[in-house]
């Protein structure tokens, strides 16, 4: 598609609406970008937010989400769908499915997503599928989403010294090393693991992503995140989708439950 | 004298013990539905009036309060305006189409028992897997429905059903339409196969046509079941959140969102059981009334005593 467009693999922010925008043909049932606006929307919206520029918290661990840059930020991410209509009219109800199966089938030109999906997509479309970074508003300055699971130990356990032996032994090299090579691996983050071949070699996405690992972010861990993701973020995202509240507003919903 | 004084006491003795065997039997069943249902019942209806959140350890009292949170919390509002839409929009037009299918399944033609089990397919389907395949069907993107209405030219784009607020309770409407109106007809078929074929004869020499026969026979004669029927349905239907959890997640932008489904919300994302389980007594309640005003209706109309 990009070729066909003579388009190069965007960059910036720029030149990802500007290739979004070529490759919207509404009439052909083509647009130029997946938005996920159905569940798990949400580490999407947030490896643009940082993209962008914007931050959850700040180095003292306040809340920042809802700041000026943010609101900025924001309005461009939620332009995609309302003003520059570069997403599939269905992109408020979208999720993992939809995205796929709409990438699969060339509905949509770019989408975004971790390595889990890279096989299934390598074998559906081969050659013609290109793994890139994502886009920066600042590439000088660049920064993703970095995690979407992770473990706790409860302040009530009467276990927390087992705990965190267990928890100690699950981030060490072994227990990584089995779980990053299960069906649901996940990336490794040490680097006596990511430098080996097996993950380094394994595929152009994993090349990526563990390249982008140097500048990614994770979600902060407060007790918000948990309604954020489960349906904060989706509730204020459609208001905002369809003009019912403004990008500050979304934002500073979202930063409410998160400080909660 | 003696003799039928011992004859009364002993019909007395036998009638306690009659008595006595009656509860001994009830009480399995009295015990299980005290179990599993009453217990539940009261912990929900004490937990509504803490403050209880599972992370943190320990529970505070806090009386009324989660009920005048809910009740002045508008997402709460949009919720119960949405459940009242979606019993409303799915039982009524299950009965208006059901009747239907009742009345088409009970005339005679070739293959009829086969079509009769087939009817009851989509009522057996689990309605996750009905949720995933309707969710597909209403595609806006590859969708048959639009597939459809695009080739006989009804529309010029597609429709992204579910994505848009104006049409995702009514596409969920229509899921559960395709569930629920087999299990209306195939009820109502068996109430109208009671019906005595002499009493619609009689019908028909007194002059009746068979519209007026329907009217003043059958239907009075169905209209038990149908009033059980339909009270089964609204409690299932206010409580049924599979399909907006599969579907839509309660949204978009909150179009779909009803009472199961924000308590659902309260309780495992945002872990605020006591709010959780307010809401949910809250549909309780209201059900209740409902139920009791439905009944009380019917039972002035005569539908209880069987329709004689």
């Amino acid at each position: 598609m990009f070729e066909q467009a003579n388009l190069k693999p965007p960059v910036t922010f720029d030149d990802f609406l500007n290739a979004a925008k070529v490759l919207t043909v509404p009439s052909k049932n083509q647009y130029g970008f997946a938005y996920r606006g159905g569940s798990g929307g949400q580490d999407q919206w947030y490896a643009f937010m940082l993209a962008g520029g914007a931050r959850m918290v700040d180095e003292n661990g306040n809340v920042v989400i809802n700041n000026e840059k943010a609101v900025e930020v924001n309005q461009w991410y939620t332009d995609l769908y309302k003003k520059y209509k570069v997403t599939p009219t269905t992109a408020p109800s979208d999720s993992f499915a939809q995205l796929s199966a709409g990438f699969q089938a060339g509905t949509t030109a770019m989408m975004a997503h971790h390595v889990g999906s890279y096989e299934t997509l390598y074998k559906a479309l081969g050659d013609k599928l290109g793994v890139v970074q994502m886009p920066q508003a600042d590439p000088s300055n660049p920064a993703t989403m970095g995690t979407m699971t992770g473990n706790v130990i409860f302040k009530s356990s009467k276990n927390k010294e087992a705990a965190w032996k267990f928890l100690s032994w699950l981030s060490g090299p072994e227990a990584t090393d089995i779980l990053s090579q299960s069906t649901n691996g996940q990336l490794p983050v040490l680097n006596t693991l990511t430098s080996k071949p097996e993950y380094a070699n394994k595929n152009d996405g994993w090349k990526v992503a563990l390249a982008s690992e140097k500048f990614a972010h994770v979600w902060p861990p407060f007790k918000g995140v948990g309604t954020i993701a489960g349906h904060t973020w989706k509730d204020n995202n459609d208001l905002a989708l369809f003009g019912k509240i403004t990008s500050k507003e979304m934002l500073d919903n979202i930063a409410k439950a998160l400080s909660e | 004298m003696d003799k039928p004084l011992a004859v009364n006491v002993q019909a007395d003795k036998s009638r306690k013990r009659k008595e006595g065997t009656k509860v001994l039997y009830l009480l399995p069943a009295a015990l299980l539905i005290a179990g599993v249902i009453g217990y539940p019942v009261v912990r929900a209806l004490i937990l509504s009036l803490y403050n209880y959140n599972s992370l943190s350890a320990g529970k505070s009292f806090v009386g009324l309060g989660n009920y005048s949170k809910i009740l002045s919390d508008p997402s709460f509002h949009k919720a119960m305006a949405n459940s009242a839409i979606w019993v409303f929009g799915c039982v009524f037009l299950q009965v208006v189409f059901g009747m239907l299918g009742a009345v088409l399944l009970n005339q005679n033609f070739k293959g009829r028992g086969l079509i009769r089990g087939l009817t009851l397919i989509p009522w057996a389907t689990p309605s996750v897997l009905a949720a995933m395949m309707w969710m597909w069907i209403l595609d806006g993107n590859y969708g048959l429905l639009n597939d459809l209405l695009l080739r006989i030219g009804l529309i010029v784009h597609p429709i992204p059903w579910i994505s848009q607020m104006g049409t995702a309770m009514g596409s969920l409407i229509l899921i559960d339409l395709w569930q629920g109106i087999p299990y209306f007809a195939v009820m109502l078929l068996a109430a109208m196969q009671t019906i005595s074929g002499d009493l619609l004869e009689a019908a028909k020499l007194d002059g009746a046509g068979p519209w007026r026969a329907f009217w003043k026979v059958v239907f009075p004669l169905m209209l038990p079941t149908l009033m059980i029927t339909v009270i089964l349905r609204i409690v299932w239907t206010a409580s049924y959140m599979d399909l907006m959890m599969v579907v839509t997640q309660g949204g978009p932008a909150y179009s779909t969102l009803t009472i199961p489904l924000i308590a659902y919300y309260r309780a495992y994302t945002d872990l605020r059981y006591g709010e959780a389980t307010a809401m949910a007594c809250v549909q309780a309640l209201i059900l209740l009334i409902v139920v009791v005003i439905y009944l009380r209706l019917m039972a002035s109309k005569g539908a209880l005593d069987n329709g004689k």
